[in-house]
């Protein structure tokens, strides 16, 4: 809203005891537009109003019977002139000169601006209280220290959070705030006694409208009454907030002796902080005690005032007043008790939301690169991740190419998207867990997308994750680092078609092996690159000597099954028939299996022991019927000679290295002969093993790094072919089981 | 002033870059502090708003009375 002229408006009645000053403080104001001076009067006998018409405002006589505190403001915004009207009240007085400027600055945060309000100051002299009391209160919104806008957000979640904490959104004083005319046209102020000023404001946040608080907006203001009156006082305004807005104060000895030793303590710690010590201070917390029971008395009491009877309430009003009458209000259906409407109910969670909402098909939301980018030494990268168990191999390497990548100069920044809402920990807690149980990253760390800004290139990594990616702004590239052919960790499912859909957004791809690239490329048509993986030789140290005999260690993740565990214990069942003298030995999972042979089962191990244990076996199984496992490489790179299943995924994973692994047939009968091949032939086992150890250690997770920078580079370098990869085909089910028609044949 | 051929345009397009990577280092420090006081400050909320909590306040108070006698008495002994 562009402010074109200002109103300021002050509802009068005797007020002569601050009103010069008033006027002279807002006639001082240093502000660019238009500025007019109305005076509504109500019945003033000490010359309130000649002090107005002397600082050439404009007056308007009410008789005192026509005063209410919504109608009269009404009144004052019909008959003024400017498109903004800022209220004052007779004791307020603005505490420097930019204070309109800042009111005018707060309407002009954004088009929907309604309500903009500033903080109070305690007058000099006033309460140690107030001050701390006024201060604290004015650091709900942006910290007391920075404009702070706010609207309602109407997603479920927002919605309950206000129904439990209507507050924040709610305040407004008019005492010191200012009302935009286009707003007040639609919702004006009720013709209520008192609270007036929470009852509009509460309109206009549910209207959608925003509110704006301005630090620089502030005022001098405050009472300081002797106890009995503030009893009073706060009798009646508590008395006026039931009657209008319903709202009921808490009340109780408990909560009372909390509040009281609470806001005590806070004192304490506000003089503390002005140098106030010993006595003063003692005196000074004997003066706060009992304004902190007095207002808990005051307010639990006017709160309740229908339960008192009427000559009490009568004693305990500052006004003199011993009535109890709730006002008709238009109710809010989103304060009240009880179901939320059915839009705005918060529901369980819904996990495959994102993949809802992840549909009509789109391509990715980019924004055009700059020419440089590709030269650019510092990218700045946001990895989107799903959430992660202790251990979890997937994220291992992620987050040791995160490392890579801000080792070799590029930050980095981490978005946990966790759909199914389990993951409770904040970001810090995240990012410590990630440098003590994986790596030191130094990468930031957020539980979900709500702070996500936007880099040079976004990253997803798992199909989850490719959803939201799609539609987040502020990314020149997207990039989509498949580990993995995850279509197939699911059986033939809604899941599976969903993760292969991701297949089909357009992302340009980075994946572990060549062969999962060529699957990216043959048959989703995507631009794809691939990495390989390092090993973390200083865990897994090689051994060439003795080792028990005829030990098979086997990784036995049954509950992962892609692991094809049942095939591994079929070969060993065939053979610990005929060689009763193989031990074999299991690890890695928790749900274990039961092979109907004589085994040891040692569940999920750490590191170090996986490490021994690789160090005294003979032979090592980790076989996996899509990306190689790096568990594999682990055993390799301790030197234990592995038996691995024949295939592109694992061939591409180990190059021309020469025999690295020994590969068998996925059938029992050679998976039996492999490992008995091992057993049995010490010397060709042992420069298997070295042939395998030199592997490892000739990709160590500096190339991992450099892998991924360069093929990152490598497409920014190149411009980006829009219809590459991007569908808005559905795939047809069973037609396009993995991605490959039948029609044409198996891959290749 | 310089000239137009004087003005090495690449290293303050590089220095450009490098302020703007550091401006976005800086918003996420920021931002991550904010979002886990926001983290932690709905948790709080849950909290003190769960049935276990408002049964057991009574305990809280008490020994929070306890402890203010506690420390008055020693207050008081020491002053004696």
């Amino acid at each position: 809203l562009t402010v074109k002229s200002v109103t300021v408006a002050i509802p009068v009645l005797n007020g002569a005891a601050y009103l010069d000053e008033v006027l002279r403080a807002v006639l001082g104001q240093r502000v660019d537009v238009p500025v007019e001076l109305l005076i509504v009067d109500s019945g003033s006998t000490d010359g309130s109003i000649e002090i107005a018409r002397r600082h050439g405002a404009r007056v308007i006589e009410i008789p005192g019977s026509e005063f209410s505190h919504g109608g009269t403001r009404n009144l004052a915004i019909a008959e003024a002139k400017g498109d903004v009207v800022v209220f004052l009240t007779q004791d307020a007085t603005p505490a420097s000169d930019r204070w309109l400027a800042s009111i005018v600055e707060g309407f002009e945060q954004a088009d929907d601006v309604a309500l903009v309000f500033g903080p109070h100051v305690p007058r000099p002299g006033h309460s140690h209280v107030f001050a701390r009391e006024m201060r604290d209160h004015f650091k709900t919104w942006g910290g007391g220290e920075r404009i702070d806008l706010h609207r309602l957000d109407r997603s479920p979640e927002a919605l309950a959070d206000y129904r439990r904490y209507p507050y924040k959104l709610q305040f407004f004083s008019d005492v010191n705030g200012g009302v935009a005319r286009w707003a007040w046209e639609q919702i004006p102020y009720r013709d209520v006694p008192y609270a007036e000023d929470q009852l509009i404001a509460r309109e206009m946040i549910e209207s959608g409208y925003a509110k704006v608080f301005h630090p620089g907006a502030a005022v001098h203001h405050s009472h300081d009454y002797p106890p009995t009156r503030f009893l009073r006082r706060y009798f009646d305004e508590f008395r006026s907030l039931r009657e209008v807005l319903g709202h009921v104060e808490p009340f109780g000895l408990e909560h009372a002796a909390r509040t009281v030793f609470h806001q005590t303590r806070l004192d304490r710690e506000f003089m503390k902080g002005h140098g106030v010590e010993g006595l003063p201070l003692r005196r000074a917390l004997a003066r706060s005690a009992r304004h902190h029971a007095v207002r808990a008395l005051g307010s639990g009491l006017g709160a309740r005032a229908d339960r008192l009877p009427a000559p009490v309430r009568k004693a305990l009003s500052l006004d003199g007043r011993s009535t109890f009458s709730p006002v008709e209000v238009p109710a809010s259906p989103l304060l009240e008790e009880g179901p939320l409407p059915a839009s705005t109910r918060p529901r369980p969670r819904d996990y495959f939301s994102f993949v809802r909402s992840g549909f009509p098909r789109r391509p990715l939301t980019l924004d055009p690169a700059p020419g440089s980018l590709a030269e650019k030494e510092s990218l700045t990268l946001a990895w989107v991740l799903p959430p992660w168990d202790r251990g979890s191999g997937g994220h291992m390497t992620i987050f040791r190419l995160i490392r890579m990548m801000e080792q070799r100069g590029h930050r980095c920044s981490i978005f946990v998207f966790d759909p199914s809402g389990t993951e409770r920990d904040a970001g810090e807690e995240l990012r410590e867990r990630i440098r003590s149980g994986f790596v030191p990253i130094e990468a930031q760390v957020f539980n979900g997308l709500e702070y996500w800004i936007g880099a040079d290139v976004g990253i997803a990594t798992q199909w989850w994750t490719a959803y939201p990616m799609r539609d987040l702004p502020g990314c020149y590239e997207k990039l989509y680092l498949v580990q993995d052919f995850e279509p197939a960790f699911h059986a033939y499912s809604a899941e599976y078609i969903w993760a292969e859909e991701t297949y089909r957004m357009g992302y340009r791809c980075v994946a572990y092996t060549p062969w999962m690239a060529r699957i990216l490329r043959q048959d989703y048509g995507l631009e794809a690159e691939s990495f390989e993986c390092g090993t973390d030789l200083d865990v897994y140290r090689f051994q060439d000597g003795s080792r028990e005999p005829a030990t098979v260690t086997v990784y036995a993740r049954k509950e992962t099954a892609r692991r094809g565990v049942e095939l591994a214990l079929s070969g060993l069942a065939l053979l610990t028939e005929r060689r009763p003298d193989i031990r074999v030995v299991l690890f890695g999972s928790h749900d274990r299996p039961k092979p109907a042979f004589d085994h040891v089962d040692l569940g999920v191990v750490p590191p170090a022991r996986l490490a021994e244990l690789y160090r005294r076996s003979t032979v090592g199984i980790a076989f996996s019927l899509t990306t190689h496992s790096l568990v594999a490489q682990e055993m390799m790179a301790s030197g234990l000679p592995v038996v691995e299943l024949a295939g592109d995924n694992v061939s591409s994973a180990l190059g021309e290295s020469g025999e690295v692994v020994l590969q068998a047939d996925p059938d029992p009968v050679s998976v039996a002969a492999a490992i008995e091949a091992l057993v049995d032939d010490p010397a060709r086992a042992r420069a298997i093993a070295r042939r395998a150890r030199s592997f490892v250690e000739e990709r160590p997770w500096e190339r991992s790094g450099e892998q991924l920078e360069g093929a990152l580079r490598s497409f920014l370098a190149r411009p980006r072919d829009p219809a590459a990869g991007f569908s808005r085909e559905a795939t047809r089910v069973a037609a396009t089981l993995g991605g490959r028609p039948y029609d044409r044949g198996p891959h290749e | 002033v310089p000239g137009e051929a004087q003005i090495d345009w690449k290293a303050r397009a590089e220095d450009a870059e490098r302020r703007a990577a550091e401006a976005w280092e800086a918003y996420h420090e920021i931002a991550a502090e904010h979002a886990d006081a926001a983290h932690y400050k709905h948790l709080l909320e849950t909290r003190e708003a769960s049935f276990s909590w408002r049964i057991t306040a009574p305990l809280r108070l008490a020994r929070l009375a306890l402890r203010w006698l506690t420390r008055s008495a020693r207050k008081a002994l020491r002053h004696s």
